[in-house]
Order: C-alpha cells, then structure tokens, then sequence
C-alpha cells in the first residue's frame, strides 16, 4: 500500500529540507536554477514539480512524503500532487515574519480541494527573531482544527514530531 | 523581540497579534524620525505616546503618571493624558511606512485599573472602517469561499465594540456556513464594506474561520494509523 502525506508551503519555507530530515532515500528533486531577483535573495534553486522522500512502513506500506513547488505559478502541480494525500504539513519561514502571510494563498487552495487534517509549522524556529507558533497562527487566521508547531527542518526529531501530531490529528478523526 | 515593518502588517494586523496573544509589552513603533511607545496589558492599551527621543519609550514614568491619574481620580489630569494616548494612537493607526518590535514586559496593573485601559477589540473595529485598500483586506479576507463563524464569547466582546447598522447586519449573516460571497448577496452590502467589516472582526476576534469538514479515504484505519506512528517514533 503506497500512502502520501503532502508538504507545501511557500518559496524557501524549507520543504525540501524537511523531507531530505526524515526521508530513507535521498529525497529526489526536480530543481531548476532560479533567476528573479527576489527569489535569489533566499536560494539559487527551487523545486519546479515536487520532491519525494519515502518512509518504508512494513514490507507492504510505504509512506511517501511529496513536496510541492513554493511558488503560486506552479499551482498546476499542487492540483495534482494533492490527490489522495492523508494529510497536509504547511510549512513557514517564521524567521521572517513578513513571509509568513505567504502561506496563506497556498492554504487557501488546498482547504477548496483537500479535507484532511493540517498541520502548520512554524520552520527556522532556531534562528534569531523567529515568531512564535502563536503568532503564525494569528497572522495566518488558522481555524481550530489546524495546530502550528514549533519546528527547525534540519533537526530529524523536530520533523518527527510534526509528523507525529499530523498522525495523532488523523487518528482522532478515525475514533 | 518580534520585529516587523508596517509595509507587510498594517497597524490594525500589529494590534490583533498583541490582543489575540493577551499580551503584556511595550511595542515601539519607528516612523519618519518619530517614535510611538504602546504599552499593553493583557492585550489591551494601557498607555500610548509620541517621542522623536527613542530612550522616552523605555521608561516607566508616562505609565505611572497615567495609573497615578486614575487612582487619585484626577479627572482633569486623566482627560489630559487621554487625549495624549488617542492622539500617539491615531499617529500609529495612520502609519504606513516604518518598523514595529514587540518587548514582553511585566507591567502590574490591579484590576480597578484594567476598567480604565482602551479596548483594543473597539479600537480595531472602528479603524477597519477607514481601510479602503483591497491587497490590505486580501490578507485576511483572501478568498470569497472562506467561512466564517462567531466565537463563543462574542458577548463579551460586542460589550467593548461599538458596531454601526452594516455592521450588524454582517454579523448576524455570519452563521459558519454561508461564505464570504454569499454574506455579500445575503446582505445587499457592496463588497469592498463587506471585506472592511469581515477585515476588522476578524482582527477584534468577534469571528474566527470556521473548521472543515473532514473526510478521510477509506483505506484509513485506525491500526494503520497507529503502524504508521510507531514506525516514525521508532526512526
């Protein structure tokens, strides 16, 4: 059984860092260089279709984990990376407060086709100035349902405990 | 510290992030070689005042002077640093330009005080009115599909706002299932004042986004849910 749980969020909220934390094989990337200038203020490359890491459950259960591109312009591949995904994990910068607003289209588009349960983190907590999980919340007008998450990407057991909550959000629906 | 700039938060946005988080601090707002000095309790506005000397905003004396005022019932005295704090607030409320930090502070404020502190949630509501610039309202308001439902203590907060006719008729179509686009057909209401009343309960917390609606695939089960979480525990 191939399950999937998608990870978005917006342009170097640290997407592809997450999945590379907790993945078993090297996450396999589809990048391109990039070339605005705004978008090089963050990083020189960015996903264009989707990232992929794997978890292998049991010898009949793999969990993939698909990462989708940042940017609104490849909106067409959200649509198809969602389908039949369990479960959502929106990824912030909160070290950029300004940023965090970002998220929020990208929400937005996901609640009109996927009714799962969400999980916001609240990435780059490690760094200096970084806002407080509360805050994304506020900026972000989440509902209740949805909990935000302290996390730093390149900490494997920060990854595991978002996955963990998203999991356990899941499991309550199940009860 | 929280640091940000007024360009990515408009003032009403800073406001709502210290009320929702019941905050106690002093925000230092940065504009044009003038600084406004908020100090905040709870989430509500204790004290607010102008300086063009950043040191005036890290002293405590504008805050006891206004605590002072109230204890002696110094009505006169009270009115006139009133119409300092409205004024310091008005200067911030027009800001468009500029930086904002948030300190957490401990400011001890017995209760008979917090009866005289601003209501933040009114302040809120009423500066929504004058916000005409829709990439402002798209922040919050960023998709006709959103719904909204009322918070359960929506009492209590109506008790410190002062809502107009519209206002209210916004509200009482706010029900956790019509949309943003069906409040606008359900009210007659244009929809930019629409989005501006929407915009503004939203910040004062009268509404919230209403949940989804989950549904889950059916190859779920509980079992598998509980291999999937020991096997990441177990990583």
């Amino acid at each position: 059984m191939k399950l999937k749980i998608l990870v978005t969020g917006p342009y170097a909220s640290g997407k592809t860092t997450f999945i590379q934390s907790i993945s078993e094989i090297d996450v396999v990337r589809t990048e391109e260089n990039v070339t605005s200038a705004w978008e090089l203020e963050e990083k020189n490359h960015t996903t264009v279709a989707m990232d992929y890491g794997r978890i292998t459950i049991d010898e009949d259960t793999v969990l993939y984990l698909f990462g989708t591109p940042g940017q609104l312009r490849f909106d067409f591949m959200w649509e198809i990376l969602c389908r039949g995904a369990l479960g959502v994990v929106v990824l912030v910068d909160s070290a950029k407060g300004e940023r965090i607003k970002e998220a929020r289209p990208i929400i937005d588009f996901f609640y009109s086709r996927l009714n799962v349960p969400y999980v916001v983190a609240a990435n780059k907590q490690d760094l200096p100035g970084a806002w407080p999980p509360e805050y994304v919340k506020t900026v972000l007008d989440l509902d209740d349902s949805v909990e935000v998450l302290p996390c730093v990407a390149t900490d494997r057991e920060s990854v595991k405990r978002v996955l963990l909550r998203l999991l356990e959000h899941i499991m309550e629906h199940l009860k | 510290m929280v640091k940000g700039n007024l360009k990515d938060f408009h003032p009403i946005e800073v406001l709502q992030l210290l009320r929702e988080n019941k905050e106690t601090g002093i925000l230092l707002v940065e504009s044009r070689n003038l600084y406004i000095g908020m100090y905040f309790v709870d989430g509500m506005v204790a004290y607010a005042f102008k300086s063009d000397k950043v040191s005036d905003l890290f002293t405590k004396k504008f805050i006891d002077e206004f605590v002072t005022a109230v204890k002696v019932r110094d009505k006169e005295r009270f009115a006139n640093l009133l119409s300092k704090v409205k004024a310091s607030i008005s200067e911030f409320m027009k800001s468009k330009e500029g930086t904002f930090s948030f300190e957490k502070a401990n400011f001890f404020i017995d209760d008979g005080i917090k009866e005289y502190l601003m209501s933040t949630e009114r302040l809120i509501v009423a500066e929504s009115r004058h916000v005409d610039d829709e990439a402002v309202l798209e922040r919050k308001i960023s998709s006709p599909e959103m719904v909204f439902q009322k918070v359960k203590n929506v009492k209590e907060i109506l008790s410190k706002v002062q809502l107009e006719a519209d206002e209210y008729r916004v509200l009482d179509a706010i029900n956790g299932r019509r949309t943003v686009a069906e409040i606008v057909e359900f009210t007659g209401l244009p929809e930019l004042r629409v989005k501006q009343i929407l915009y503004g309960f939203l910040c004062a917390g009268l509404i919230k986004r209403a949940p989804r609606r989950i549904w889950l695939a059916d190859i779920l089960s509980l079992g598998l849910i509980k291999k999937l979480i020991n096997r990441i525990r177990g990583l």
